[in-house]
């Protein structure tokens, strides 16, 4: 029903294309679930299929239609669910239906019986004459479905069907586009991020991340692949580096992958391993923190192919000047065009020079020296986001001599809780500052 | 079918503007303030020698249209960057509708709820005791020539809204352009009385062949040749509008 061979979509001005040689197929009838981190491909790859977007190479085909040479042959056979729902809120839901029934080309009884029909399926009679604007977001989405089953279309493609419902309208949906695809035997393309979703919905899911297409197969085939449980070790200090060679001679793992925060080992029966690793490791006086049994879930599946965990792919997040860069700052931060304003480089300093001697000094310092949880904002490589505000809330805190250096000269005296060093004004603080600071010195 | 898929679309942006008597009100009063304060507040110009009419108003009332015209037309590109963030022009796109239609709705439905306060302006006008021209034909083509202005207005605010891609910018380039547009016209003033640049202005502004080709429907002689060449200038440029604003946002779409 869908056919996609070596598709790319690179948008002008980006240094990477979007979607990347990305291949596979999705039989009739079946539920297919892209699941990827935002900014993965998904949605794209459902927009170059739904004609919205035209692929820059690569084959794509749906409902056997090309979805470039036949797009109007593709919209006749499709059913489109965004992300945002594009229904009209000043409309009433029966007259959001009957538009999009006409620009589908029903009429007549045709077009007010599927109307009918689908408000009924979709438990939405009641309120079938209220503006849309007061339904709930699960009514909207709902709705929104209804609008792209009018014309019995034979793929639907959902882009982030559930994203911003509540849990029990999340479960509500599931069950009705289990229902459709029986129902209506209706072929069903949905992209997600939640890893239950795919795994409850899905007969396939395809994993896609950084614009790649890692891995496809059915939940229990993907998390087969895994061939076990997965045991998630943290420990103090070095102990995980003591403990890898250990763990990677165990009989008993099969792979052991290296973590942010630890370790994480496959084994075949999780239950009966776990005593002889902690064993394995206490005897060489490793200590474990904290150990975690899972059974295999799809974000195991996501980490073995991608090397990271779903949750800890975050929103990209946009670059502090991107308020002054106006809509390119996708763009000029892919060239690294910004050239700074009249206040401002490019690296978030200010021209005037005094204010960035006082800069460059906020920048110096090391994470060692931070006590106040507040500064943790100066660690490398968030200092790219946010070094406007990050200028103020480090100020107070000390260069890494960590000795009370002497104030900045630009005049910035403190304020009613800390003082230009720094340090707090209230005395009892002050003492605690002051031993921190020793420890901190001492550590080193 | 380009027809109805228009159609349908124009449907039902006319059924959402009829949902929101406030703003209905108010864009009909507003052009009948302007009436009524020009008016007023240029009454001794019709005293100048060689004033086509016995009294200002006359002489103002297709300027007012044409100034509903342009100040009503030069938003309708916000709305269209509203339903793109709504993910509504994505909704209609991914139906089998005619490409074209989808702007060409908007364009007409902005046209015609200028034509609405046009229509209110007339019969204000006539129940003021302006002196209009009392022949049906010359009426209606003096409607038809600032309807074809509201199409072209709407299709250039449609066109540089999907250039500038926000609502700020286009509200700027809005009152960037409208003013000027106005006052290098005869909206106001006979050509005749202006500084000679701006008469050179006038020349090259579309808005002042539509007051004229107007004006003289409404009000004067009815010169249908006037009327034929101020009429097909704005037509083109209502064209060459439309072609420049469906051709940017298709390229737009990737």
């Amino acid at each position: 029903m869908i056919r996609v061979q070596e598709l790319v979509k690179a948008y002008r001005g980006k240094r990477s294309p979007s979607v990347d040689n990305v291949s596979f197929e999705v039989g009739e009838g079946e539920i297919f679930a892209f699941l990827g981190p935002n900014g993965a491909g998904k949605s794209t790859t459902a927009k170059i299929l739904t004609t919205l977007l035209p692929p820059t190479a690569g084959l794509a085909e749906v409902a056997g239609f090309d979805v470039v040479r036949q797009s109007r042959k593709v919209r006749e056979n499709i059913g489109y669910v965004a992300q945002s729902t594009g229904i009209d809120y000043f409309m009433t839901g029966r007259e959001n239906l009957m538009l999009i029934g006409r620009l589908y080309h029903l009429s007549g009884a045709t077009l007010t019986g599927r109307v009918e029909e689908m408000l009924r399926y979709f438990n939405l009679t009641e309120v079938a004459d209220d503006v849309c604007a007061g339904y709930s977001g699960g009514m909207q989405r709902k709705l929104d479905i209804a609008t792209a089953l009018l014309h019995r279309p034979k793929v639907l493609f959902l882009d982030e069907p559930t994203l911003g419902l509540d849990a029990q309208s999340r479960i509500d949906l599931w069950q009705f586009v289990k229902r459709m695809n029986t129902d209506f035997g209706v072929t069903v393309f949905l992209t997600t991020h939640y890893l239950d979703e795919a795994d409850r919905l899905a007969h396939r899911v395809g994993i896609i991340d950084r614009a790649r297409l890692q891995v496809v197969g059915t939940p229990s085939e993907l998390k087969d692949l895994l061939k076990g449980d997965s045991i998630a070790l943290n420990f103090d200090a070095d102990g995980a580096e003591r403990a890898l060679p250990l763990l990677r001679s165990a009989t008993f793992a099969k792979e052991v992958l290296e973590e942010e925060e630890g370790l994480r080992v496959y084994v075949d029966n999780g239950g009966e391993t776990i005593s002889d690793l902690i064993q394995l490791l206490s005897a060489k006086a490793i200590k474990i923190k904290a150990v975690t049994l899972a059974r295999p879930t799809l974000d195991d599946v996501f980490i073995k192919f991608t090397g990271r965990s779903m949750d800890k792919v975050e929103e990209k997040v946009k670059p502090w000047w991107a308020q002054w860069a106006g809509d390119n700052w996708e763009q000029m931060e892919a060239q690294g065009d910004w050239q700074g304003n009249q206040w401002m480089n490019a690296d978030g300093s200010p021209k005037d020079e005094n204010s960035f001697k006082d800069w460059q000094q906020t920048q110096q310092i090391s994470p060692e020296a931070v006590t106040d949880p507040q500064v943790t904002a100066a660690e490398p490589g968030t200092e790219n986001e946010a070094p406007v505000s990050e200028n103020q809330d480090s100020k107070p805190a000390t260069p890494t001599d960590g000795a009370a250096a002497p104030a900045p000269s630009t005049g910035w005296a403190g304020n009613e809780w800390v003082n230009a060093d720094g340090t707090p004004k209230d005395p009892a603080a002050m003492a605690k500052w002051a031993k921190e600071m020793g420890a901190g010195k001492g550590s080193k | 079918m380009f027809a109805t898929d228009t159609y349908h679309l124009f449907a039902k942006y006319m059924k959402i503007t009829w949902r929101q008597p406030l703003w209905t009100l108010f864009g009909l009063a507003q052009p009948l303030i302007w009436l009524l304060i020009f008016s007023d507040l240029f009454s001794s110009m019709a005293q100048l020698q060689g004033w086509p009419t016995t009294d200002y108003a006359t002489f103002f009332l297709p300027g007012v249209m044409v100034m509903t015209v342009l100040f009503g037309s030069a938003w309708a590109g916000v709305s269209l960057l509203r339903e793109i963030n709504f993910g509504t022009v994505d909704k209609m796109m991914v139906t089998p509708i005619h490409r074209g239609s989808v702007l060409f709705s908007r364009v007409l439905h902005s046209a015609a709820t200028v034509m609405i306060q046009c229509l209110v302006l007339l019969a204000v006008a006539f129940s003021m005791g302006l002196h209009l021209n009392l022949n049906a034909a010359a009426l209606l083509a003096g409607l038809v020539a600032v309807w074809t202005l509201g199409i072209g207005f709407a299709a250039l605010s449609n066109g540089i809204a999907i250039v500038l891609r926000r609502e700020e910018p286009l509200v700027v380039v809005g009152n960037f352009l409208t003013l000027p547009l106005m006052f290098f016209s005869s909206a106001m003033m006979p050509v005749k009385y202006m500084p000679e640049w701006i008469q050179w202005c006038a020349l090259v502004n579309p808005i002042n062949y539509a007051v004229e080709a107007a004006r003289t429907m409404f009000v004067g002689s009815a010169d249908w040749a006037l009327y034929g060449k101020g009429f097909c200038i704005v037509l083109g440029f209502a064209v060459a509008a439309f072609a420049w604003a469906n051709f940017t946002f298709m390229k737009s779409r990737g």
